[in-house]
């Protein structure tokens, strides 16, 4: 069981996926964008993170369904997947969100509006 | 150092960014449409932010709940554990309120990185190409 917080973050992220490549939102989009966006969105968190850790806030625990890697002392090699995947969910929830707002104010299925034209 | 002075430094830094990449979108849209009065930049900024808070206010109050639900997962089958002396001890279900902090700060970054990596030309391409999508952002 030592794989199933990092297997369900793996498995949340394909569906996330699933929705981007349906929806053309972020990837599907513009694949090189959203891949800086999210590594430095994501690096802004785990630096965040890495401050809590040197503070003494954060702690790892002893939970048998992590892998039992660490990447530093109290850093799990989970820490950053989960970081990953919570920017790429806030990314998929907050463009649908917007292609959903035109296609309501344009009064056309969402399916109809062009990727772009959202900045 | 606390938690949630550790929390509100980055917060601070994700609001700055945040507002950088409104000044910049604002600044440079009315360059494409050729506005230059500071009234009308005013103006163009405020349609930004009313097009773009819906998008991070969505994006957060959902990743919020979501929050509440598995962090404290996380913290039932102990994945993480804080020091209880660092913390508010706030909690919303067992996560701590200050980790709430994180998908506010996602909910900041996203859309702001986005526009601030958005190729100026394409930018401008846009504006000339779907003048009927710049109808909707104008918020009516």
């Amino acid at each position: 069981m030592a794989y199933l917080y990092l297997g369900s973050l793996l498995v949340a992220s394909g569906c996330l996926c699933l929705i981007d490549a349906r929806w053309r939102l972020f990837f599907w989009r513009a694949p090189a964008r959203a891949a800086m966006v999210t590594v430095l969105a994501a690096w802004f968190l785990l630096i965040w993170d890495l401050a809590g850790i040197g503070l003494g806030i954060f702690l790892r625990g002893s939970s048998p369904w992590m892998t039992g890697i660490d990447l530093a002392p109290q850093l799990p090699l989970e820490e950053p997947v989960f970081l990953l995947f919570l920017v790429y969910i806030v990314a998929i929830i907050g463009f649908g969100t917007r292609r959903m707002l035109d296609a309501l104010a344009l009064r056309v299925p969402a399916e109809s509006l062009s990727p772009g034209g959202d900045e | 150092m606390t938690y949630l002075t550790l929390c509100i430094a980055f917060l601070a830094v994700s609001l700055l960014i945040a507002a950088w990449a409104l000044t910049r979108a604002g600044r440079l849209r009315s360059t494409a449409d050729h506005i230059a009065a500071p009234g009308e930049r005013r103006a163009e900024r405020a349609r930004l932010l009313r097009r773009w808070l819906p998008v991070a206010a969505v994006g957060f109050l959902s990743v919020a709940v979501l929050t509440a639900v598995f962090d404290s997962l996380l913290i039932v089958t102990d994945i993480i554990r804080y020091d209880s002396t660092l913390i508010s001890g706030i909690r919303i279900g067992l996560a701590p309120i200050e980790d709430f902090s994180y998908p506010l700060a996602a909910a900041m970054l996203v859309p702001s990185l986005w526009s601030l990596l958005t190729p100026t030309a394409s930018r401008v391409d846009r504006a000339n190409t779907f003048p009927e999508q710049q109808q909707t952002g104008a918020g009516r």
